[in-house]
């Protein structure tokens, strides 16, 4: 199944959520926005499904203010 | 003929010039600015132009001082920004440094939500003082306000920021800064602003750790409504620290993406 993410088309197995993508990307879900197809996630919706065709933008925070 | 002079409009004759209104307004004054520009040569002044006369040695009278502050912004520009509204999530480094930035830009009114008192090791790169020691920093920050744009009204709470908390919070704001500490509740904004605070942008801020080129220090739209300043990179971790250079740096980004949001020049999203 084809997402893109942050503009790059990406494969990932069928029954993904955001959780797994990050997770199998070694994203710290606890330090990331995400926004799917122009909504941005609550991070309880994290555990749902993606579909083939969606676009994620996902953002990474660092620590600095 | 209609001209803004400080405090209000005024009529004068077609062919007046800058000069001969400062003597007829506040004689001896020695800077006239015209529509942002201080006046270097005498100009005949237009129909609707916006002219500040200041004396060096001398405090304006309250009602002048705001105008006089802002002078420089730009013909329309203080006007605008005299009616928004901004959040600043976080008084710290990047939080005291927009507010500042907005304050002298003539913005009508902020909210500072911050629980912190200021403690020495924040002088290095917050906007605060000496003096400000041991005080809240959203007090110390809204005198600091004061002293430079005193028409700029602060609202100030002194609490930690958390999801459910911006709709009370940030009321009737129209841009909210995230300038906030920590990873954890840099992330959280995104999603909490756009829930509670539907349609207010967002100008948060990610990666000014260190003393790394400054030039990487950009902003862009990531996603809808949600700006992003910095590196996106150089974290606080042991070993790096944090400095005045590259968070002014991306303070004058947040403070300039947050003054393009409300004039409405913000260029369209951009792909990430």
């Amino acid at each position: 199944m084809k997402v893109v993410i942050n503009s790059q088309t990406v494969e990932v197995p069928a029954g993904s959520t955001i959780e797994s993508i990050l997770a199998g990307r070694g994203i710290a879900l606890d330090h990331t926005a995400v926004e799917r197809n122009g909504e941005i996630l609550d991070p309880t919706m994290y555990g749902s499904a993606v579909s083939e065709g969606d676009e994620i933008v996902v953002v990474r925070f660092v620590g600095g203010g | 003929m209609r001209i803004k002079l400080s405090c209000g409009d005024v009529e004068i004759p077609a062919g007046t010039t800058a000069a001969g209104l400062r003597d007829s307004h506040r004689p001896g004054a020695d800077v006239i600015v015209v529509n942002g520009a201080p006046v270097t040569h005498d100009v005949i002044l237009r129909d609707g132009d916006e002219v500040v006369c200041v004396s060096h040695e001398e405090k304006p009278p309250a009602c002048e001082l705001g105008p006089a502050v802002t002078a420089r912004c730009g013909p329309g520009v203080a006007s605008r920004l005299g009616k928004a509204s901004v959040g600043i999530a976080g008084c710290g480094g990047l939080g005291s440094n927009v507010a500042v930035a907005l304050a002298r830009s003539g913005i009508g009114r902020l909210v500072l939500v911050d629980p912190d008192t200021v403690d020495p090791t924040n002088l290095n790169r917050q906007h605060f003082f000496v003096a400000h020691i041991g005080l809240p920093k959203v007090e110390a920050l809204a005198s600091v306000i004061l002293g430079i744009h005193p028409p700029t009204r602060v609202e100030t709470f002194a609490e930690r920021i958390r999801p459910g908390g911006l709709e009370r919070l940030f009321a009737y704001c129209d841009v909210v800064a995230e300038c906030l500490d920590t990873a954890g509740d840099k992330a959280f904004m995104p999603a909490a602003v756009r829930a509670e605070l539907p349609g207010v942008p967002l100008v948060t801020v990610s990666g000014i750790a260190g003393h790394g080129d400054a030039n990487e220090i950009v902003t862009r739209e990531v996603m809808a409504g949600v700006h992003l300043v910095g590196d996106q990179r150089s974290d606080v971790t042991s070993g790096v620290g944090i400095m005045a250079p590259r968070v002014l740096v991306a303070a004058g980004h947040q403070a300039n993406r947050i003054v393009q949001i409300i004039l409405g020049e913000v260029v369209p999203r951009e792909k990430t």
